[in-house]
C-alpha cells in the first residue's frame, strides 16, 4: 500500500512540474521608471524581447527575420522583398481575407525589407493577443504562394518600384550600398526584368529553404502579461517544425567590400536638381564600446553650430547636411550626406571635414557633455514611439544577434571619456577607411576651352599656319602697294 | 480691458472676422505624466499670435520671427547652452499660434527654462540680423519645396479655390521690413493668453514651480485670439492644379472640401476612416490595391488647414495606369453614396467596437491626449453622445450629397502634363485645368 501511495505522491508532485516549458530567459535590462525588457529564447531558431508597457491598451507584435535584401545573391535581389508582400499581405489566408480580419479585430499591420532584416508587424487592441500569434504562426507555417497571389503582387511591386525609383536620394543610397556590398546594380526590390519572371514553385522554394531557416525574433511591446506571452508562444513555436530538404545558405559575408576603401567614386545621370555626396567610415559594430563613442561624435559632428555640419550649411557649400551611425550585418558605419549645388567642389568638402575632424581631437569635457546629453535625450526619446523601440530590438538582433545591445547602449554612453574620441578619430575617421561617392551630372565644358584643351598641338599648328598665312598676304600687299605707288610718283 | 474688446471687435468688423474668444485662461497649464522617459517637454504657446493674423502682404511674418529667434539663440549662444543641456529648442509656427517649445532631459529643465526666458525677454536683433534670417527663409522655402511639393500645392490649390492663404510667399518675405518684425515681437511677448503644454516624468507641482519665472511679471496688451472664419466660396469646382513631371508615377490627390474647423468632426472622420486611413487599409485599399492592382499606396486623411477642413484621398499609379485609376477613382468618390461596400464600412465602424477601437487607441497615449485637449480648448467642437454608433446613415448621406460631389472638388496631380490634360478631357471635361510650375507655388 505504501508503495501505491508512494507512487500516487510521486505522480501527483512530480509529474505536474514534469512540463517543462521550452523558452528561457536569456536577459533583463531596466530601460527606464516604467519600462523593463525582458529576453528569452522560445526555441533553437526564434528570441523574444517583452516590454511591459501599460500607457495604451494595445501591443506591438513585430516578427523579425535576420536576412534582408543585401544578404541576397547578385542579380536574384527581390525576393526576400516580394516574399514580404505574400506573408504580410496574404499570409495563410485567401488573397486579401488577412487584411479583412486584422480590421475586423481593430488591428493594424504593414511590413518593410532592409538590408540584413525583414519585419512583420501587426498591432492589436490588448485582448487580441492570441490572434496576433495565430496569425503569425499560420504566415510562418502555411503562406499561400501561387499563381494568382504571385502575379496580383507583381502589379503592386513594380508600383512601388517605379515610385522608389522617382527619389534621387534613394537612387544614390543603393550605388552607395552597391559599392559596400560589392554588388552592381544594389536594389532591394529588384529590377524589372526580375520581378516579372518570378514564379510561385521558386518564391515558395526560397522562402522554405532560405528565409523561413534565418533566426528570428519575436518583440511584444504594450499592454500584455508577460506569462500570457510567453506561454503562447511556446505553444506556437516550441516544436517547430521546418521542412524542405535543400537548404538555401546565406552567402558567404564578404561585405562590407574593402576594395573600395579609400576610393572616392563618382557617377553621373543628365537630370538632377542636385549632387549628392555621402561618404561612409567602417566602424565596429554595435556591441562593440567605440559604437557609443561614435553616436556621441556624430551628435558632435551635427550640433547647430560650431561643428561640420554648420561649416558645410552656413557656409553655403552644401544645401542640406546630415550624419548618421549605423549597425549592419558584422559591421557598422559612419557616415554624411550632403546635398550641394553641381558646381561645388567636392575636395573642398574633403577639406572642412578633415579640419573640422582635426579640431575635435581636442574636444572639452564640456562639448563631450553636452553630445552626451543630445545623445541620451534622442535614446530615451525612443521609449514614447513604441514601433522605433522595437524596431531597434530587431535591429540589434539582426546585426549583432543580441537584441539588449540596443538599451545596453546607454550604459556605454555614460562611460565614454574625452581621451575616447581623439583615438576614435585617429583609428577609424580615415580616408583609407572610407568610401566616398557622389551622384552628380556631367561636366559642362565652353566649346572653345573644350577643344583648346582637348586638341592642344593640332590647333596651335593650325593658327600658326594661318598667322604665316596672314603675315605673308600683308607683306605681298604692302610690296605691291609699294610697287604701284612708286609707278605713280615716278 | 472694456477699450481692447472695443478695438478687436472694430478690427474683426473691418475685416469680415467674428472673435471667438479661447476659454483658456492665461499662464495655464496643460499637463501629462510620462514615466516611459526621464524626458520632459515644454511647448510655451502664444495664442493668437499663428499666421492667421497676417494680412496677405506680410505672409511669412510670423514664420520669419520664428526663423529669427533660432538664429539670434544660435548667434548668441543660448542654443549651445541648450544643447550642452541635452535639450532642444523649436519654435514652430502653426494657423493660430506660435510656440517655442523646449524637450529634453527632465533633470536639466530647470536650467532650460531660465535660459530661455533669459533669451526671449531680452531679445535685440538688428536689419542684418533680419536680413540674414530672410536669406535663410528663403533657402527654407525653396529645400522645403523640394523636398515636400505635395504640402505645397496642396496648399497652393487651397488658396486659389478657398482664398485661404498661401503658406509662402518669397515676394512677401522680401518686403518684410524691420519695423514690420518689431511690432510682432512686441504683441507677441505681450499676447493676451499665453499656456503651456507640458509632458514630462516630473510631478505637477514640480512643473509649475519651473513655470513660474516665465509667467511672472509678464506684460499682457499683445496679440488677442480670433477664430477667423470668413465665408467659403460655395462653388470651387471641379478643379485641377497640374505641375509637370517626367516621372513614371503619377501622384494624384482629391481634396474634397466638407466645412470649416471648429464643426462636429465625427462625420468627415467616419467617411475617411471607412475608406482608409494611413495603416488601417479600408474601402480605398481593398479595391484600389487589392483587387485592381493600380496602386502601391492609397489612402483617405481627414485635414485642417487655416480654417478650411477637407477630405484628402491620394493615390499613385505608374504612369501606364494613370489613366485607369484617374477614371476609376472619380467614378468612386462621385458614386460613393450608392457603393453598398462604403455602406457596410460604415455599418461596421457604427457596431463592431474593434473596428473603430483601432483608430481610437491612437489618440490615447499622453503625447495625443495633450493635443486633443487643446484642440477642444481651442476650438470647442461639438460633441456627440455615443461617438461613431450615434452617426445615422442620413446624416451620412447628406454629408455625401452635400460634399461628393463634382462642385466640390480640387484635384492636384503631378505627373507628365500632356497626359494628364489628355485624361481630364476625357474623364472630366467639366474640370477647369490650371498648370504651372512647382516654382511658382512659393512666388
Amino acid at each position: 500500500m505504501k508503495k501505491i501511495y508512494a507512487f500516487i505522491f510521486f505522480l501527483v508532485c512530480v509529474l505536474p512540474t514534469s512540463y517543462c516549458p521550452a523558452y528561457q530567459l536569456i536577459g533583463t535590462e531596466v530601460m527606464s521608471k516604467e519600462l523593463v525588457a525582458q529576453h528569452y529564447t522560445i526555441n533553437s531558431n526564434l528570441d523574444a524581447v517583452i516590454v511591459v508597457d501599460r500607457t495604451i491598451p494595445t501591443f506591438e507584435y513585430h516578427t523579425y527575420y535576420s536576412a534582408g535584401s543585401a544578404d541576397e545573391e547578385e542579380g536574384k535581389q527581390g525576393r526576400v522583398h516580394f516574399l514580404e508582400h505574400l506573408i504580410s499581405g496574404t499570409g495563410s489566408h485567401e488573397y486579401g481575407k488577412l487584411n479583412q480580419i486584422v480590421i475586423e479585430n481593430g488591428g493594424q499591420k504593414s511590413a518593410a525589407t532592409s538590408y540584413h532584416v525583414t519585419r512583420f508587424i501587426l498591432r492589436f487592441p490588448k485582448d487580441k493577443f492570441d490572434l496576433a500569434v495565430e496569425i503569425d504562426r499560420d504566415r510562418y507555417y502555411d503562406t499561400v504562394i501561387n499563381e494568382e497571389v504571385v502575379e496580383k503582387e507583381k502589379k503592386i511591386v513594380l508600383t512601388e518600384r517605379s515610385r522608389r525609383r522617382a527619389s534621387a536620394t534613394r537612387g544614390s543610397l543603393n550605388i552607395f550600398f552597391g559599392l559596400i556590398y560589392g554588388k552592381k546594380n544594389f536594389d532591394g526590390l529588384g529590377t524589372e526584368a526580375f520581378i516579372k519572371q518570378l514564379d510561385p514553385v521558386d518564391l515558395k522554394d526560397y522562402y522554405e529553404n532560405f528565409l523561413r531557416r534565418q533566426k528570428r525574433l519575436v518583440v511584444v511591446i504594450g499592454d500584455v502579461d508577460i506569462d500570457h506571452v510567453l506561454t503562447k508562444l511556446d505553444d506556437a513555436y516550441s516544436n517547430e517544425q521546418i521542412s524542405g530538404e535543400s537548404v538555401i545558405e546565406l552567402p558567404d559575408p564578404h561585405y562590407p567590400s574593402y576594395e573600395v576603401l579609400g576610393r572616392r567614386l563618382k557617377r553621373t545621370v543628365k537630370s538632377l536638381s542636385l549632387t549628392r555626396f555621402r561618404k561612409g567610415w567602417y566602424i565596429p559594430n554595435l556591441g562593440h564600446r567605440d559604437y557609443a563613442g561614435l553616436l556621441i561624435l556624430e551628435r558632435i559632428l551635427e550640433r547647430s553650430s560650431n561643428s561640420l555640419k554648420s561649416s558645410m550649411v552656413d557656409s553655403g557649400l552644401a544645401k542640406s547636411f546630415s550624419m548618421s551611425v549605423n549597425s549592419y550585418k558584422g559591421f557598422g558605419l559612419i557616415s554624411c550626406y550632403a546635398e550641394l549645388s553641381h558646381d561645388t567642389s567636392r575636395n573642398k568638402l574633403h577639406t572642412v571635414i578633415d579640419a573640422e575632424l582635426e579640431k575635435l581631437k581636442s574636444i572639452s569635457e564640456a562639448e563631450l557633455n553636452a553630445a552626451r546629453n543630445q545623445q541620451l535625450t534622442s535614446m530615451y526619446s525612443a521609449f514614447y514611439n513604441r514601433l522605433s523601440m522595437a524596431s531597434s530590438f530587431g535591429r540589434a538582433f539582426a546585426s549583432a544577434n543580441d537584441p539588449l545591445l540596443y538599451p545596453k547602449l546607454i550604459k556605454d554612453i555614460e562611460s565614454i571619456r574625452r581621451d575616447d574620441i581623439p583615438r576614435i578619430i585617429n583609428r577609424y575617421l580615415r580616408d583609407y577607411n572610407s568610401i566616398t561617392h557622389s551622384l552628380t551630372v556631367p561636366e559642362k565644358k565652353e566649346l572653345l576651352p573644350r577643344i583648346l584643351s582637348e586638341y592642344r598641338i593640332p590647333v596651335l599648328a593650325l593658327a600658326g599656319v594661318g598667322f604665316l598665312m596672314l603675315l605673308g598676304g600683308f607683306i605681298v600687299m604692302l610690296v605691291w602697294g609699294g610697287k604701284k605707288l612708286h609707278r605713280k610718283f615716278s | 480691458m472694456f477699450l481692447k474688446l472695443m478695438v478687436s471687435f472694430a478690427m474683426c468688423y473691418a475685416v469680415g472676422v467674428l472673435p471667438t474668444y479661447a476659454e483658456i485662461p492665461n499662464h495655464h497649464i496643460f499637463y501629462r505624466n510620462d514615466n516611459r522617459a526621464p524626458l520632459t517637454s515644454i511647448e510655451i504657446v502664444f495664442l493668437g499670435a499663428g499666421n492667421n493674423q497676417e494680412p496677405p502682404s506680410q505672409i511669412g511674418l510670423a514664420r520669419t520671427v520664428s526663423k529669427l529667434i533660432w538664429e539670434l539663440a544660435k548667434k548668441q549662444g543660448h542654443l549651445d547652452q541648450l544643447e550642452a543641456l541635452g535639450t532642444r529648442l523649436n519654435i514652430p509656427t502653426s494657423t493660430l499660434y506660435q510656440t517655442i517649445s523646449i524637450y529634453g532631459l527632465s533633470e536639466n529643465c530647470g536650467k532650460s527654462i531660465k535660459i530661455v526666458r533669459d533669451f526671449i525677454y531680452n531679445l535685440e536683433f538688428s536689419e542684418s540680423d533680419l536680413q540674414d534670417a530672410k536669406k535663410l527663409m528663403a533657402t527654407d522655402y525653396e529645400n522645403d519645396l523640394r523636398k515636400n511639393p505635395r504640402t505645397h500645392m496642396r496648399n497652393f490649390a487651397l488658396s486659389q479655390t478657398t482664398g485661404i492663404k498661401k503658406y509662402k510667399s518669397l515676394k512677401a518675405l522680401k518686403n518684410l521690413s524691420f519695423e514690420d518684425i518689431r511690432q510682432y515681437c512686441d504683441q507677441l511677448l505681450k499676447t493676451d493668453v499665453m499656456f503651456f503644454k507640458v509632458i514630462s516624468d516630473l510631478d505637477s507641482t514640480e512643473v509649475a514651480m519651473l513655470l513660474h519665472p516665465i509667467t511672472e511679471k509678464r506684460e499682457t496688451g499683445g496679440f488677442v485670439h480670433t477664430l477667423g472664419s470668413p465665408t467659403m466660396d460655395s462653388k470651387i469646382g471641379p478643379t485641377a492644379f497640374v505641375s509637370d513631371s517626367n516621372l513614371k508615377t503619377v501622384g494624384c490627390y482629391w481634396l474634397i472640401l466638407c466645412g470649416m474647423i471648429g464643426e462636429e468632426d465625427y462625420l468627415p472622420s467616419m467617411i475617411s476612416r471607412a475608406l482608409g486611413r494611413s495603416g488601417a487599409r479600408g474601402l480605398l485599399y481593398k479595391y484600389f490595391r487589392e483587387e485592381l492592382g493600380l496602386v502601391y499606396g492609397t489612402g483617405s486623411s481627414y485635414r485642417t488647414e487655416e480654417y478650411v477642413r477637407f477630405l484628402e484621398i491620394s493615390a499613385d499609379p505608374q504612369l501606364q495606369n494613370s489613366e485607369e485609376l484617374i477614371a476609376k477613382m472619380s467614378d468612386f468618390l462621385r458614386e460613393l453614396p450608392d457603393n453598398p461596400r462604403f455602406w457596410e464600412a460604415i455599418k461596421e465602424l457604427r457596431e463592431n467596437r474593434n473596428v473603430a477601437y483601432a483608430h481610437v487607441h491612437e489618440q490615447l497615449t499622453p503625447q495625443r491626449r495633450l493635443y486633443s485637449e487643446v484642440y477642444r480648448a481651442i476650438h470647442n467642437p461639438p460633441r456627440r453622445k455615443g461617438g461613431y454608433s450615434s452617426v445615422t446613415d442620413e446624416e451620412v448621406r447628406a454629408f455625401l450629397e452635400k460634399f461628393f460631389v463634382s462642385e466640390n472638388m480640387v484635384m492636384i496631380f503631378r505627373g507628365r502634363k500632356d497626359n494628364i490634360r489628355e485624361i481630364l478631357n476625357t474623364h472630366w471635361p467639366e474640370a477647369e485645368v490650371h498648370e504651372q510650375s512647382l516654382r511658382s507655388v512659393i512666388e
